[in-house]
C-alpha cells in the first residue's frame, strides 16, 4: 500500500504549531496498529455509506477500503466515482493508488491524468481569482463583503481537499463575523474541518468557543445536538470515556440526519452505548443510558448496545461480551472507533469480571471461565493480571482451583495507614530541622573553586592531608 | 614540678561544687598549666606526671602533659600511643572546656599515628569517647570533625557496629557560625559514611534517611558527594521497597538536576526493577555493571538483584494463596544467576522455608502425590495472610507519638534559637524600619514572638500536619496523648 491513507490525513501540513507535537504521535499509532479486518462486517456497504454526506462519506469508504480487503474494491471504486464528481486531486490519487493494491486491472484503478491536469488548472484559477477578489474587498473595506471573501476562499479550499488552508481561512472570518449566526456558522465549519483532519484537542476549543455564542433556545435546539456529537467524538478519541458517554446520551434526537457530515444515529448510539459500558458501574448504566429518555431513541436504532448494556446490568456479563464481539467487525471500521475499540472492550471486560466477583467470597476458576467464555488457563492469566494490577481485590488458589476473595482488615490498613504517615512526617521534619541548622551554621555548599572533584576518594585525601599538615 | 602535680590533684577542690565555681577553678588551673614549660609538663623519667596522674580525674593535666611531651619530640608517639588510647577513651570532658586545641592537636598526632601504620581500629574508642566528651553538654549531638573521622575510621576498620554509639544518636546542632573547624564537606561525608555504615548493617531505612539529609543538604551548588549519594539512594530504595526512587520533597531543584544528568544508569537499573520482569532486569544488570563497579556500587546491587525474588515471592503472596514450586521456579526469578540456569526445585523449596522461617511470608509447603502418581511428588506452597496484630500496630503508635512530641521540642527549641538569632533580629529592625520611622531599643525582642511564620512555618506545620494525622487516624478518643501532643505554640 503506497500510502496509508487514515483520518490523519492532511495533518502532515499542519495548520498551527501546537498540533505538530500532537501529530506525529497520532500517525505513529496509526501506523504501529495496521488494522485489517478480513471477515465482512455485519453492515450493507450501500445502505450503510448512503447514510453519510459530504466528505464524511468519501473518509468513511477510504479507511474501509483501507482496514477491509472484502469490501475494499466496492469501497474504493464507490469513493472515486464520487471524488470525480468532485474537485479534490489529493483524494483521488490516494484513492485510486489504495485500489491498484486491490484490483490494479480494474479500469477505474489508472489515474485519469488528464482530469487531474482539469481540474488542478480549474482550481487555481479558482483560488487566485478568490483570491484577487478578497483583496479587492479588504481594499473596500467592507466588513461583510471581506467575510464573504473568505468564507468563499474556505468553502473552495474544503471542496478541494486543502484542509489546513480552509481552515485558516474559516478563522479569519472570525473578525469580520457580525451577527451570532455568523459566528456559529463559522465556528461549526471550523469544527468540521478539525474533525476531518483528526485534530480533536481543537476540537475542544472550538466547542468551548461555540457555547459562548449561543444565545436564544433556537439556536440551543438546532446547534446542541451537533456540538454535543463533536465534544463526544474529541472525547472518544481523548480516550475520556465517561465524560464522552455523557456527550452522546445527552445528544438531543432532534438531530436526525442532520449532522452527517460527522455521524449517524446509529453512530451516536454506537458510541454513546460502548463508551457508557466501558465507564460506567451498573447504577449509573440504568439511571444514565437505560432509562435516559432522550437516549432510548437512539438505541432504538441500534437494539445490540441496548441489548448488551441491559445484559451488563442485569449481571449477565457472558452475553454482553458476546454481543459486543460479534459486532467487533463493525466497530474496527469506524474511522472514531478503530483505536479505542479494543481499550472500551478491555474495559468493559475487567468491569464484568469485577462486578461479577462481588458478591461471592469463593468462585471457581472454571465456573468464571464458562461464565465468560474463555479456556481457564486464559481466565487465569487475565485474573491474575487484574489482581497485580490492583483491580480485583482476590487470590488465586492453584491447587483447588479457587479465587478466593481476600479479607479485608479495615482497621489494622488505617492504623498502618496512620503508621505510616506520621513516619514520613517525623522524617521530613528531622531532615528539614537539619537543614535549618546548616543554614544557620552557615555550613552550605558554596560553588567550588576547583570545579566538581573530588567526592570520597578526595574526602579521604584531605581527611588525611589536615592530619599530616596539622598534627602537633 | 611538684606545684604543677599537686595543683593538678588538688583540683576540684570539693567533690559538689556548683558549675560556675568548677568553671572559675578550671580557668585558673588552666591559666597556671599554660604558664608551665613544656619541660616542666612532660616530667622526667622518674617523675612521670602520665603515671602519677589518673586519666579521669585529672584529664586536664594529663591532656597538657601529652601536649608537651609530643611537641617536644613528634616520634614519642611510637611508646605514648598505648597510654593515649586510654587516655582518650577516659577523659572528663568537663575539664577540657578551655583546652580544645590542645586536645584536637593531641588527637591529631595521635590519629596520623594510627594512619601510618593501618590500624584504624585503634582510633575507634578513643574517637568515640572524645565525641562524646568533647562538646559537652551537647555531646555527640553536637557535629564536630570528629564524626567524620570517627565513622570513616569505623568504614576503614570495618567494625560497623561500633559505629552505631555515634551515629544512631541525631546530630542536633552545628557548630555555630564562623568556626573553621567544620566544612560542609565534613558534613557530607558524615552522613554519606554513616549512611554506607548502615548499608552494611542492612539498615536501609536509616540509611536511606542519611542519603537523603546529603540529597537535600541546602546550598546554591552541588557536590559530588551528593551524586555519589544519590545512586546509592537510588539502589537503597530498591532494597527497602522494590520500587523505584522518588525524590525527597525536601531535595533542592538543582539538585535534582544535577543527579539526573549523572545518575541516569541508575534510574534505568532501578526502572527495570521496578518492573518485575526479570529478563528485562537481567538485561539491564548486565548493560550498568561496568558503571556499577566503577562507582563501586555493585555490591549493592547485587544485593538488590538477590532480593529480586525475594520480593517478587512475597508480591506472589498477594495474587496466589495457593502456588505449586514449579509455578514459581517457572517464572525465573533468580536473576542473579544467568537465565535458564533455574535453580533446582529442591533448591527453591528450601529458599521459600528459608524465607518462612525469618517469617518473610507466611506460608506452608505441602507435599501431594503427584496426579501421576509413582514416587515423585509436586510440591504446593500455601500462603496465609500475614495477621497484624492490632496490639502490636498500637504500640508502635504510641511509640510513634512519643518521638514525635520529642521531634516537636526539639522544633520548638529551634525555633526559639533562630528567634534570638542576630539575623533575625537585623531582619525584624530592617522590616520596621521599612515600614515607618523606628524607635529602636528592644523591638527585635519584642517582636519575637510574632516572627516565627519565616523561620517556624515549615517545621511546625510539618509536626502539626503529623500530629493531625494522629488525631484524624484513630486516636479521636484518645486524651492523654492527645494533651501532651498539643504544643503550646504561644509559649
Amino acid at each position: 500500500m503506497a500510502e496509508q491513507y487514515s483520518m490523519d490525513e492532511g495533518g502532515a501540513s499542519s495548520v498551527n504549531a501546537p498540533y505538530d507535537e500532537f501529530e506525529p504521535a497520532q500517525q505513529q499509532q496509526g501506523a504501529a496498529v495496521q488494522v485489517m479486518v478480513n471477515d465482512l462486517p455485519r453492515f450493507d456497504l450501500e445502505q450503510y455509506i448512503g447514510n453519510y454526506s459530504g466528505r464524511m462519506k468519501i473518509t468513511r469508504l477510504m479507511f474501509i477500503g483501507n482496514h477491509c480487503p472484502p469490501l475494499a474494491v466496492e469501497a474504493l471504486k464507490t469513493a472515486i466515482a464520487i471524488v470525480k464528481a468532485d474537485k479534490d486531486v489529493r483524494l483521488y490519487r490516494q484513492a485510486v493508488q489504495t485500489l491498484q493494491v486491490y484490483a490494479p486491472s480494474d479500469p477505474d484503478a489508472k489515474l485519469d491524468e488528464e482530469w487531474i491536469e482539469k481540474i488542478t488548472r480549474e482550481v487555481k484559477t479558482k483560488t487566485d481569482r478568490l483570491e484577487a477578489e478578497l483583496k479587492s474587498y479588504k481594499n473596500n473595506m467592507i466588513k461583510e463583503s471581506i467575510r464573504i471573501g473568505h468564507k468563499d476562499l474556505g468553502d473552495h479550499f474544503y471542496v478541494t481537499g486543502d484542509l489546513p488552508s480552509a481552515y485558516r481561512a474559516y478563522s479569519r472570518m472570525r473578525d469580520y463575523c457580525t451577527s451570532n449566526k455568523q459566528m456559529l456558522d463559522m465556528t461549526l465549519s471550523c469544527i468540521l474541518i478539525c474533525i476531518d483532519q483528526a485534530q480533536y484537542t481543537s476540537v475542544q476549543t472550538n466547542v468551548s468557543k461555540i457555547r459562548n455564542h449561543i444565545r436564544s433556545d433556537d439556536d440551543l435546539k438546532v446547534h446542541e445536538p451537533k456540538i454535543n456529537v463533536a465534544a463526544g467524538v474529541a472525547l472518544l478519541a481523548a480516550g475520556n470515556y465517561l465524560e464522552a458517554a455523557r456527550k452522546f446520551i445527552d445528544t438531543n434526537p432532534s438531530i436526525g440526519n442532520e449532522y452527517n457530515t460527522v455521524a449517524t444515529m446509529n453512530d451516536v448510539a454506537v458510541y454513546g452505548g460502548l463508551t457508557a459500558l466501558a465507564s460506567m458501574d451498573r447504577n449509573m448504566l440504568k439511571s444514565e443510558v437505560l432509562e435516559s429518555s432522550t437516549f432510548r431513541t437512539f438505541l432504538e436504532l441500534e437494539p445490540h448496545i441496548r441489548r448488551a448494556v441491559a445484559a451488563f446490568h442485569s449481571a449477565r456479563y457472558g452475553e454482553c461480551l458476546s454481543i459486543l464481539e460479534a459486532y467487533r467487525n463493525d466497530y474496527l471500521l469506524d474511522p472514531f472507533l478503530q483505536k479505542h475499540i479494543d481499550k472500551i472492550y478491555e474495559a468493559v471486560r475487567t468491569k464484568s469480571i469485577v462486578q461479577y466477583f462481588i458478591p461471592y467470597s469463593c468462585v471457581t476458576l472454571d465456573a468464571m471461565s464458562t461464565a465468560f467464555g474463555v479456556a481457564p488457563e486464559e481466565m487465569e492469566r487475565e485474573l491474575v493480571r487484574l489482581i497485580e494490577g490492583g483491580k480485583l481485590n482476590a487470590r488465586i488458589d492453584t491447587q483447588n482451583r479457587l479465587v478466593t476473595s481476600k479479607e479485608t482488615q479495615l482497621r489494622v490498613e488505617v492504623h498502618k495507614g496512620t503508621l505510616a504517615m506520621a513516619e514520613e512526617y517525623e522524617r521530613a521534619a528531622r531532615l528539614r530541622m537539619l537543614q535549618i541548622n546548616v543554614a544557620r551554621s552557615g555550613l552550605e555548599i558554596r560553588a567550588p573553586k576547583q570545579g566538581l572533584g573530588g567526592g570520597m576518594g578526595m574526602g579521604g585525601r584531605e581527611l588525611r592531608g589536615m592530619m599530616f599538615g596539622n598534627g602537633a | 614540678m611538684e606545684r604543677f602535680i599537686g595543683n593538678v590533684l588538688a583540683f576540684p577542690s570539693s567533690p559538689d561544687l556548683t558549675v560556675q565555681e568548677y568553671n572559675k577553678d578550671l580557668k585558673s588551673l588552666h591559666d597556671f598549666l599554660s604558664k608551665l614549660s613544656a619541660q616542666t609538663l612532660a616530667g622526667t623519667r622518674d617523675n612521670d606526671p602520665l603515671e602519677l596522674l589518673d586519666n579521669r580525674a585529672n584529664s586536664l593535666g594529663i591532656l597538657f602533659s601529652f601536649f608537651a611531651r609530643l611537641s617536644i619530640d613528634k616520634n614519642e608517639i611510637q611508646t605514648l600511643w598505648p597510654k593515649l588510647i586510654d587516655f582518650f577513651s577516659e577523659f572528663d570532658g568537663r575539664q577540657i572546656k578551655y583546652a580544645k586545641d590542645q586536645l584536637m592537636a593531641v588527637l591529631k598526632t595521635f590519629l596520623h599515628f594510627c594512619e601510618a601504620c593501618n590500624k584504624p581500629i585503634l582510633a575507634i574508642k578513643p574517637l568515640e569517647h572524645a565525641i562524646s566528651q568533647l562538646n559537652l553538654p551537647a555531646g555527640s549531638k553536637m557535629f564536630s570533625s570528629l564524626h567524620t573521622r570517627f565513622v570513616k575510621k569505623c568504614l576503614d576498620a570495618r567494625s560497623f557496629r561500633a559505629a552505631l554509639s555515634i551515629i544512631d544518636v541525631d546530630v542536633e546542632e552545628f557548630p555555630p557560625k564562623g568556626e573553621k573547624d567544620v566544612t560542609y564537606r565534613d558534613v557530607l561525608q558524615y552522613y554519606i559514611y554513616g549512611a554506607m555504615i548502615y548499608m552494611a548493617i542492612k539498615k536501609w531505612r536509616r540509611a536511606s534517611d542519611f542519603l537523603q539529609f546529603v540529597l537535600s543538604y541546602p546550598g546554591t551548588a552541588i557536590s559530588q558527594i551528593q551524586i555519589d549519594a544519590f545512586k546509592k539512594f537510588v539502589l537503597v530504595t530498591l532494597m527497602l521497597e522494590g520500587k523505584n526512587f522518588e525524590y525527597p520533597k525536601t531535595i533542592p531543584q538543582h539538585t535534582i538536576k544535577g543527579c539526573r544528568v549523572l545518575g541516569r544508569p541508575y534510574e534505568a537499573f532501578a526502572t527495570a526493577y521496578s518492573t518485575g520482569n526479570p529478563d528485562l532486569l537481567r538485561r539491564e544488570a548486565a548493560l550498568v555493571k561496568e558503571i556499577f563497579q566503577q562507582d563501586g556500587n555493585w555490591g549493592l546491587a547485587e544485593q538488590c538483584l538477590e532480593n529480586f525474588r525475594r520480593l517478587s515471592i512475597k508480591a506472589l503472596t498477594n495474587t496466589y494463596s495457593t502456588l505449586s514450586v514449579q509455578a514459581i521456579a517457572s517464572r525465573d526469578l533468580d536473576v542473579l544467576g544467568s537465565r535458564n540456569s533455574a535453580t533446582s526445585l529442591e533448591d527453591l523449596e528450601r529458599y521459600i522455608l528459608d524465607m518462612i522461617d525469618r517469617k518473610e511470608i507466611k506460608a506452608s509447603l505441602s507435599h501431594l502425590p503427584s496426579p501421576s502418581g509413582g514416587q515423585a511428588t509436586s510440591c504446593m506452597v500455601s500462603f496465609h495472610d500475614l495477621p497484624e496484630s492490632e496490639i502490636d500496630i498500637l504500640q508502635d503508635l504510641e511509640a510513634q507519638i512519643a518521638r514525635t512530641v520529642q521531634i516537636t521540642n526539639q522544633a520548638r527549641q529551634l525555633d526559639k534559637k533562630l528567634g534570638i538569632s542576630k539575623e533575625y533580629i537585623s531582619y525584624t529592625s530592617k522590616m520596621k524600619r521599612g515600614a515607618g520611622p523606628a524607635d529602636h531599643g528592644d523591638q527585635g525582642y519584642e517582636e519575637m514572638d510574632d516572627y516565627p511564620m519565616q523561620g517556624r512555618g515549615s517545621i511546625m506545620d510539618i509536626v502539626a500536619a503529623a500530629e493531625q494525622g494522629y488525631i484524624e487516624g484513630e486516636f479521636i478518643g484518645y486524651d492523654p496523648a492527645d494533651d501532651d501532643m498539643r504544643p503550646d505554640y504561644d509559649d
